[in-house]
Formats: C-alpha cells, sequence, structure tokens
C-alpha cells in the first residue's frame, strides 16, 4: 500500500490525471443514478399519498396520468362496506414560465390528501370559480402570492389559498376539489387513481382477487411496490447508467495508459526485482496495487463530487418532481465501480509486468 | 576436489535473433566455493550473457547450469528462490528503487521471504551498518552518491545471505576512490564469509584482485 502510493507520487501529474479521470467516472454515475432514482421516489410519493392500503389503476397503463377510474367503480367502491375510506386524485400539467412540469390535482374533498392539506392563508376554492390552492414550496419558487394567478390551458387561475403539506409533491403543486379540477379541465377524468383504506378485519387478499376479477380493465398495486407498475421508469435508470458508462470508458483508458506507461518506464526495475528473486506473482500484484489504489483515491473523491453534483443539479433545474435520492446502494455500487476500473485499468499492464523477460527488462534503457 | 563446486556450466550455448547472433558458444566453467573469479574480455563478446545464465535470468539454449551441484533448468525448480536465496546480484548501474530509502531497498530482496515486518527491517539495517551505511539508511536512494548506492545494492544482494554474489561491472559507474572501497569489501566477503564471487569487469586492477580470471572472446573462453 504504502509502495504503490510511493510508487504513485514518482509521476504525480500523470497519476492526479488518471485519479480525476476516475472520479469524474464515478461521480457522474453517482449523480445520474441519483437523480434518476428521486424520480422513482417521487412517484412512489404519488401512490403513497394519504398513505392508503391500496392503489387502483387502468389496467397497464405506462404513467399515472393516463389512467382513469370510471365514476361507476367509484360509486361502487364508495358503497363498499369493506371499504372506511375511498381517496383519488387527478393531475392536470399546467405549464408555468419558471417551471414547465407543474402539476394542478384534483383530490376528493375531504379525502385523506385533501385532509393533509393545511391551508395555512386564504380560503378553499369555491364551487365554479376558476381559483385553486397552491402549496407552500411551489408559492416560493413560482413566487406566487395570494390574489396572484397561475398560467393553465383555458384561462388563468386565481391563487385563492396557500397550503403547507408533509407531502413535498404536493407542496410543490396546486390543488383544487376533484369536481372543480373536472370542470376546469374536462378532458381530465374525475380520478385517475383510487387510493383505498380498508375497514378493520377485512381479508384484503380475498377482497383484492374478487375485484380484479370483476373489473378486468382495472389493476391493484401495493402503494409500497407503486412504482413496479411502471417499468419504463428503469429507462431513467438505465439512461443513467449508459451516459456514466462512456464516462467510466474513458476513466479506464485513463488507468490504463498511465498504467502502461509506468510499467513501460520501471522496465528495468521490474526486471531487477525479478533478478533479486521476486515472483511474476509479488510483480502482478504490485502493479495491480497502484492501480487499485489509483481508482479508490479516485473513486473516494468521485463519491463525494457524486453527492454534491446530484444536490447541485437537482437545485438547478429546480423542478418539485426531480430530487435527488442518494441511496448507500448508490454509493457501495459506486465504490465497486471504482474497484473495477482500477483492476480494467491496471490488469493488462500487470500481466505485462509480470511476463517481463528478466535479462531483456535489464538491458531496457 | 571432492567438495561440489558452487557453479558448474557444462556446454553452455546462447544465440539471439533466431541464432544469428551467438553470445555463447559452449561454453564450460567450474567455480569452487569460496573462489572469486574475474571475467574479461572485449565487448560484445559475451560477458553479461554470460553472468545472465549463471544468475538465472536468462536460459541457454544448449548445456546445463549447475549451482551447488543442481541443475537450475530442471523440472519443479523454483527460480525466484534461487535467485533470491542461492545468488545475489549487483549491476553496473545499481538499479535501486529511487523514490525508496536504502533500507527500504534492501528490504525489496526480503518480500515474501520474511514475513515479520520487523524483522526485514532488521536485517536489512544489519546489512547497511556491516556496509558502513548505518547513519543512510532512512536517506532516499536518489540522494546517495554512486558509491553509497552501490554499497546500498551490495547489501540488497546479501541480505539473504546467499553463497554466490554475481557483479556486472560493479565497479564500471564508480570513481576510483569509492571503486576500491567497493572492491575492498568484495574481497571480505570472499574471505572471510566465504562468499563466491563471479565478477565481470573492464578494470585490470579489479581482475587483479581475484583468485582468477577467465577471457571471454566471440563467445568462448581464450
Ligand atoms: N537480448 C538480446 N537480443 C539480441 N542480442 C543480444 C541480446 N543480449 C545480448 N545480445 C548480443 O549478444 C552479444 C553479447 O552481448 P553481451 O553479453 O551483452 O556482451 P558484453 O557484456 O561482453 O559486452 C552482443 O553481440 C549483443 O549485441
Ligand atoms: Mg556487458
Amino acid at each position: 500500500m504504502s509502495l504503490a502510493l510511493r510508487n504513485l507520487s514518482r509521476r504525480p501529474l500523470r497519476s492526479s490525471l488518471a485519479l480525476c479521470g476516475v472520479a469524474i467516472g464515478v461521480a457522474a454515475y453517482v449523480a445520474l443514478v441519483s437523480i434518476a432514482d428521486g424520480f422513482v421516489v417521487t412517484l412512489t410519493r404519488i401512490g403513497q399519498l394519504g398513505q392508503p392500503d391500496l392503489v387502483v389503476q387502468t389496467r397497464g397503463v405506462v404513467d399515472p396520468i393516463l389512467s382513469a377510474i370510471p365514476e361507476p367503480v367509484l360509486i361502487e367502491l364508495r358503497a363498499d362496506p369493506a371499504l372506511a375510506e375511498v381517496d383519488t386524485y387527478a393531475t392536470h400539467v399546467a405549464r408555468q414560465r419558471a417551471q414547465p412540469f407543474f402539476l394542478v390535482f384534483g383530490l376528493a374533498a375531504g379525502g385523506a390528501s385533501w385532509r393533509s392539506c393545511r391551508i395555512e392563508e386564504g380560503a378553499a376554492p369555491r364551487t365554479g370559480e376558476r381559483e385553486v390552492l397552491i402549496g407552500r414550496l411551489a408559492a416560493e419558487r413560482l413566487e406566487v402570492a395570494l390574489g396572484g394567478e397561475l398560467e393553465a390551458s383555458g384561462g388563468a387561475l386565481r391563487v385563492c389559498g396557500i397550503f403547507s403539506s408533509t407531502n413535498a409533491l404536493l407542496a410543490g403543486s396546486a390543488v383544487t376539489t376533484a369536481e372543480q379540477h373536472h370542470a376546469l379541465f374536462p378532458d381530465r377524468p374525475l380520478a385517475q387513481l383510487a387510493f383505498l383504506h380498508f375497514a378493520p378485519q377485512i381479508d384484503r387478499r380475498a377482497w383484492r382477487a374478487r375485484f380484479e376479477e370483476r373489473h378486468a380493465t382495472l389493476q391493484t398495486l401495493e402503494p409500497s411496490r407503486f412504482t413496479d407498475a411502471y417499468p419504463e421508469l428503469d429507462l431513467g435508470r438505465q439512461l443513467a447508467r449508459a451516459v456514466s458508462w462512456i464516462a467510466c470508458l474513458a476513466a479506464a483508458i485513463g488507468v490504463l495508459n498511465t498504467m502502461m506507461m509506468n510499467v513501460l518506464e520501471r522496465t528495468r526495475e521490474i526486471g531487477t526485482l525479478l533478478a533479486i528473486g521476486w515472483t511474476r506473482a509479488r510483480v502482478l500484484r504490485m502493479i495491480l496495487a497502484e492501480g487499485l489504489v489509483l481508482a479508490l483515491l479516485g473513486g473516494a473523491a468521485g463519491l463525494a463530487l457524486g453527492a454534491l453534483g446530484a444536490q447541485i443539479t437537482v437545485a438547478w433545474l429546480d423542478w418539485v418532481l426531480v430530487t435527488a435520492q442518494l441511496r448507500t446502494r448508490t454509493l457501495l455500487e459506486g465504490g465497486a465501480l471504482a474497484l473495477v476500473l482500477g483492476v480494467l485499468g491496471s490488469l493488462v499492464p500487470a500481466l505485462r509486468a509480470a511476463r517481463l523477460a528478466p535479462s531483456e527488462a535489464l538491458r531496457y534503457e | 576436489m571432492s567438495e561440489v563446486p558452487q557453479l558448474e556450466l557444462r556446454g553452455v550455448a546462447k544465440s539471439y535473433e533466431g541464432g544469428r547472433v551467438r553470445a555463447l558458444r559452449g561454453v564450460d566453467l567450474v567455480v569452487a566455493r569460496g573462489e572469486s573469479l574475474a571475467i574479461v574480455g572485449p565487448s560484445g563478446s559475451g560477458k553479461s550473457t554470460l553472468l545472465a545464465v549463471l544468475g538465472t535470468l536468462e536460459r541457454p539454449d544448449a548445456g546445463e547450469v549447475l549451482l551447488a551441484g543442481r541443475s537450475v533448468w530442471s523440472a519443479g525448480s523454483d527460480l525466484a528462490a534461487v535467485r533470491a536465496l542461492e545468488l545475489g546480484f549487483v549491476f553496473q548501474l545499481y538499479n535501486l528503487v529511487p523514490v525508496l530509502s536504502a533500507r527500504e531497498n534492501v528490504e525489496l530482496a526480503l518480500h515474501g521471504r520474511v514475513a515479520a515486518r520487523a524483522e526485514r527491517r532488521r536485517r536489512a539495517l544489519d546489512w547497511l551498518e556491516r556496509l558502513g551505511l548505518g547513519d543512510r539508511a532512512e536517506a532516499r536512494a536518489s540522494v546517495l552518491s554512486g558509491g553509497e548506492r552501490q554499497r546500498v545494492a551490495l547489501a540488497r544482494a546479501l541480505v539473504n545471505d546467499p553463497p554466490l554474489l554475481l557483479a556486472d561491472e560493479p565497479t564500471g559507474a564508480l570513481d576510483r576512490a569509492s571503486g576500491q572501497h567497493l572492491l575492498a569489501e568484495l574481497r571480505q566477503l570472499v574471505r572471510e564469509r566465504g562468499k563466491t564471487l563471479v565478477l565481470v569487469t573492464h578494470d585490470p586492477a579489479v581482475a587483479e584482485a581475484c583468485d582468477r580470471r577467465a577471457r571471454l572472446v566471440d563467445g568462448a573462453f581464450a
């Protein structure tokens, strides 16, 4: 370890450049995956609005925005004695100048999500008026005050009140009642998703089976596994991976180039080590250790850089829907990635060093 | 002579570049234990090749190399162990690792042979002291003088206490005083510790200081 560090310090500039390459590769991986994960977390939060037991949506939709619960089904659910509560929401994307992806929620009046919004200023929207409540977070981001206006298709919306919510998604959006929402945006359904809360002592599995049998066009989901219904979300992660692979490939080539030059430059020294009785395995390990130390130092810097980079990117994007979710797993993967880069970059140089013919290596100038 | 010789070559031949350069052509050589031999000859006559063959660094195309009676190229022989324990090399240009201290350079020869760090350290310091470098042990190799470097290299060659020392023009890069100092050390090792020494030299004074001289011309003893 100290020998590896000492050998790397012989060519400080060369070593630092390779180290930076690894740092950038690992940082790209950590930052991009964290952002992709953050997106999934946001969506999971949609499925957990009001902490339901079960979520109902249209079978097979690729995005919750494409789901719609037919009115007769809503009536049937609300009449079901097995259910203590049926909460719903619908969304409309209202493009704002400062935030292109701004959501206006239509929540079931008096439902769990509605109750999670505490009006701090102003009052609830009046029926028939183009009024909405805005979350505190959104009000700050968009710099809209009570009585201000939001842009929306079909005309501006007046902000009749400002609410706070523990749900970051709602706090960063605008909210109105389901009926009002449907009236404002007639192409949007009354309910996109339904969130079910069971009455005590109900056989949930049996209820679920019966429900899905009766309504073939709908599907039920566990709230915590809500995002499993959207394999397309993996696209974001895959994209994040693909982009970071490219950065990592460059990093591996950087390590490879550095270690190759190190071995070439130290040919005579390696010949000497073989002449004084070092085994080929020991020479191999020495070069591998140098590559690994290089990559691990770069990796450590990359993890810190990536974690910071994800936060900065998200802050810079300024979208409520995009948060960075830095998971331990991502950090571990970033560390493993550095390790792989170190091995990939130094394996060929190490094998080359270990295979040197000692007398030829000793002649090398 | 009933005793097994320290080293023996039997009909050793070595050529390079697909046989176009014949560096050694059937060389026979016997060196007894405790003997010192100087190999002389014009440059390109095969001296370094001969030393490399003696040191198991180069495999001969034909013939046999025996160290203490054992054929080194026979199946199952552990070349790394032979190089570490049976012989020590000293090169014309010292071949030290510049970023390591004198002591660490000597310890390199103990890696994989002596597991305990403290023991490696003790042995390395011991040899450096014997060669008059006790106070230079922690100095980086890159700041040592040529004479000091060559004595560090000698300590590295001796630290495993091998019976045979091989030196390729060990005084070739040294000034007169340093060269004489080193030669005195080598002679003392042969005389007092019973080491066997084979060295290559251009310097008649160094050759004269050895028990025997052999002259190589065009890959064969003249
Ligand atoms: N690895 C090698 N490849 C090609 N030719 C070599 C190699 N090693 C030595 N030779 C040639 O073999 C001959 C003997 O070289 P060497 O043993 O170095 O002589 P000396 O040490 O006496 O000067 C020279 O002609 C040299 O060019
Ligand atoms: Mg030579």
